[in-house]
């Protein structure tokens, strides 16, 4: 209805703030020179193939492959029994349990870190590989643990009971009728760990060993020594796969809420 | 019986080692302020210190300033039309620190984009000194979390709801008036949350001002990290990483109560 | 010459489908018009044209010789109680209420007095220092209702303000918004899906069906002479049968236009060829469903002692009962 003149001008410049600088690498990728400018001297996909050839963001990005999905996993395992037992016994000791499973989230990734870093490694002497892995679990413990705990709160109970009475002891009435109610939240739930995983960079700067980097701090060090549409050419491929991943999410958290009677 | 392991992991690995780590800085040698007092008094780490706090403060103003406008005027379009903008507000966080850290070097470097734009339109001789600046931290920052900031906010419309602003205008307020007068209050708290948590976002960056500050605008976290890594100087560490939480969960507990306590005047809950 | 004038008007979402078309509506000085129908048959789109928070494709709107068509929201001066109420939370009863007297620059002195006289009409004064929070469904209503009313508006116009309370209170509500009408003379469109509480309180009635206005008369003149099946079957008409059954049983109608009657203009007698099927018992009456030659015939009378099921029976419509509907 009232759509003020200055109203609509802030909305634009916000909205062009965030979209055109992506746009802009999106751009750059393509050119066939070495330079990172507009207009393009040349269209060239050749930058895509240079990403594949250079060995440390080829190998960085294995490990931050791997990384997210051990930490997504054992995240989702970890908080499945966090939301269990969280939604099960409803009680003052419960949302404590459940600040405090949420409390990785509020702390500055960078103090998570340093300090699992002082710790774990230099007190008590463990392997870089574990500490980065419990790291990473920590980052993504929230994530999974509030998903899965709103999904079991929205879940009826009454269709336990129901296959109790047809038959199932608790545990089997759990998994033959929770669980499958649970999909949507278990992959969502993923997704979300698995990017929030993937994309971290305090935690894996500290943890990380050396001749091992995680994707993003080898694109830091990438840049620091180069200045070429590689780098562009990788953030297009890595906001393509993060799409693709956020339209899942989108597709299945829909879906899920239709299917629920 | 579930909760346990999950309650030993979280305990032994996040809640203990905090501890173990940060509490020494009041107990070692003797018991009290004395590792913060000479903190501070060094005009280096002062430096650090008041040019986070500035660059948080500003980045969190620039993002109510903008972000209030703009989720109130998404919050009156059509649903196709919310829809498109909101994609293209919450694109940003499909990347990592380091893509949009890159976006901004590109843009704001001496070979960058900007520069290419003004010296080819002959507005300048050479190149203007845009990265390594505060200002490209703040403008880092404020790509950061502006989505944040949108997306809270425009929860915070809805709740609103269009028909309290349709009787503003009813009564005979015109736009702009029904805005400061009706939405601006409305939406006071909201904005406090979302505010808090953009603060404590840009105090606990370390890509961001890494990359677009470089080393001569150093902030706590890249202190941080340089104590840690580089100096191995595990008491200034724990030092400021204590400083650091407090800013941030500090920030975040006295700002949320401070909203509570205006949603009991009479405010609709956020 | 009407009050208000809408005349052709025209609204759509989206520039295909049409949620309003040539409309045409009067509006009488000093009545209590209303708009009824069932959702999403466009009152509360007709009503939000009025307030002129709904933009038009086509079609003008006149009030007091004054064109109001492009006239903003805030200059129209009219009084709008919305179903949410719309209570501005953070400001307290009084501020709700004179704020529409702040933003026409009145001063302190003249608004208090203002805003006490309302809240006196509508019977909230002591909540005057409370907030909107702390009241009850009905009584927000209250303030809702003075707050529209304090401007001295030219219209009042209400959409569906009584939906969100309980039966009792409903009740209680649309006579003493009926009241303050009457006593303070202010013309007023009032919206509701509610047949009962509409017609207990118009004085005039606009029924809507799929965006059109389908009869605009007197709740008396729609109650006894519907113009369609529709609004037949709304005000209580059973029976839709052609004009020559309610021949065969006797009534004087003529053509072949669709005839309805209510169930308790039908007399019925012991003995003859319709038999009864089902008999419900209503309180101050029985209803029989009897089968006739043309079908099923819904008959209501208080017969002491009441017919049995299986009862031979005869049906006599009463001939100036029956309403004829269109073609």
């Amino acid at each position: 209805m009232y759509k003020h003149h200055l109203l609509s001008v802030i909305t634009i410049i916000a909205c062009a703030f965030l979209f055109i600088p992506l746009l802009l690498i999106i751009i750059t990728s393509f050119n066939s020179a070495d330079t990172i400018s507009i207009p393009l001297d040349g269209f060239s996909l050749s930058w895509f193939g240079k990403v594949f050839a250079s060995r440390s963001l080829v190998s960085s990005l294995r490990t931050s492959l791997l990384l997210a999905l051990l930490a997504s996993c054992i995240g989702l395992v970890v908080g499945l029994m966090c939301a269990i037992a969280i939604t099960r016994k409803p009680g003052k000791f419960s949302s404590f349990c459940l600040d405090l499973f949420l409390s990785p989230s509020l702390i500055p990734g960078i103090v998570i870190g340093y300090v699992l870093f002082l710790f774990l490694v230099v007190r008590l002497k463990m392997k870089l590989d574990y500490a980065l892995i419990l790291g990473h679990v920590l980052v993504v413990l929230p994530y999974s643990v509030r998903i899965l705990s709103s999904g079991l709160k929205e879940c009826d109970e009454t269709i336990e009971e129901a296959a109790m009475t047809l038959g199932c002891n608790r545990i089997q009435a759990f998994v033959k009728v929770v669980l499958p109610d649970l999909k949507p939240a278990f992959l969502s739930a993923f997704m979300l760990s698995f990017i929030n995983s993937f994309n971290n960079i305090p935690v894996s700067m500290y943890l990380k060993g050396p001749g091992k980097n995680t994707l993003p701090y080898a694109m830091m060090n990438y840049i620091e020594y180069n200045y070429d549409p590689t780098v562009s050419a990788l953030s297009v491929m890595l906001m393509g796969l993060t799409l693709v991943f956020m339209v899942i999410i989108d597709r299945v958290t829909g879906t899920g809420k239709g299917s629920r009677a | 019986m579930f909760l346990l392991l999950p309650l030993a992991l979280v305990c032994l690995f996040c809640l203990l080692p905090l501890i173990l780590s940060l509490v020494p800085t009041f107990t070692k040698p003797v018991f009290g302020l004395s590792h913060y007092v000479a903190f501070f008094k060094d005009s280096f780490n002062r430096i650090i210190f008041q040019r986070s706090l500035r660059i948080s403060l500003i980045t969190t103003i620039i993002c109510i300033l903008v972000g209030l406008p703009t989720s109130y005027y998404v919050s009156l379009l059509g649903e196709k039309k919310r829809r498109l903008l909101n994609s293209l507000i919450l694109f940003p966080l499909l990347t990592n620190a380091v893509v949009r850290g890159f976006a901004w070097i590109s843009i704001l470097g001496k070979n960058g984009l900007l520069n290419q734009l003004f010296l080819s339109l002959h507005l300048t001789e050479e190149p203007v000194k845009l990265l390594y600046t505060e200002g490209a931290i703040i403008v880092g920052s404020v790509y950061l979390f502006l989505p944040v900031m949108i997306s809270t906010l425009s929860s915070v419309m809805e709740r609103i709801g269009m028909e309290t602003v349709e009787a503003a205008y009813s009564l005979g307020a015109p736009p702009v008036v029904a805005f400061f007068r009706i939405v601006v209050p409305l939406s006071f708290s909201g904005v406090l949350v979302a505010g808090v948590m953009v603060f404590a976002g840009t105090i606990s960056a370390y890509t961001t001002p890494t990359l677009l500050g470089g080393s001569q605008n150093m902030m706590l976290s890249t202190l941080l990290y340089q104590q840690s890594n580089t100096l191995a100087d595990w008491d200034a560490a724990s030092l400021i990483a204590f400083l650091m939480m407090l800013l941030s969960l500090g920030m975040m507990k006295l700002f949320n109560v401070l909203a509570s306590k205006i949603d009991q005047r009479g405010t609709e809950h956020v | 010459m009407s009050y208000g004038e809408l005349r052709d008007i025209e609204v759509s979402y989206d520039k295909k489908n049409l949620i309003l078309k040539d409309l045409n509506l009067d509006i009488r000085k000093g009545e209590l018009l209303s708009l009824l129908g069932p959702s999403g048959c466009g009152k509360t789109t007709t009503l939000r044209v009025i307030a002129g928070l709904m933009d038009t494709a086509a079609g003008s709107f006149v009030l007091d010789g004054q064109d109001m068509t492009h006239v903003p929201v805030h200059k129209r001066g009219f009084g709008v109680v919305f179903q949410s109420y719309a209570l501005f939370p953070h400001l307290s009863v009084r501020d709700n209420i004179a704020f529409g007297l702040s933003m026409r620059k009145l001063d302190k002195k003249e608004t208090d007095r203002k805003v006490e006289k309302m809240a006196d009409i509508c019977g909230i004064r002591e909540y005057l220092e409370r907030f909107p929070k702390q009241l009850s469904g009905g009584q927000r209503q209250r303030v809702a209702l003075s707050r529209a009313l304090v401007i001295e508006p030219k219209l009042l116009l209400l959409d569906e303000p009584l939906s969100n309370l309980d039966a009792q209170l409903r009740i209680q509500m649309r006579t003493t918004i009926k009241k303050i009408q009457q006593e303070l003379g202010i013309t007023t469109v009032f919206v509701t899906h509610d047949q009962e509480e509409c017609f207990s309180i118009s004085d005039r009635v606009a029924i809507m069906d799929k965006g059109i206005i389908m009869q605009c008369d007197s709740p008396e003149a729609i109650y006894r002479k519907p113009v369609n099946e529709m609004i037949a079957r709304f005000v209580g008409f059973k029976n839709f049968y052609p004009a020559a059954s309610y021949r065969a049983m006797g009534a004087q109608v003529s053509g072949d236009g669709l005839c309805c009657i209510r169930p308790s203009d039908i007399t019925i007698r012991k003995g003859g060829g319709e038999t009864v099927e089902v008999r419900t018992y209503l309180g101050n009456s029985y209803q029989y469903e009897v089968s006739a030659t043309c079908g099923s015939m819904t008959v209501s009378s208080t017969l002491d002692p009441p017919l049995e099921v299986g009862e031979k029976v005869t049906l006599s419509p009463q001939t100036e009962k029956v309403v004829i509907l269109g073609a």
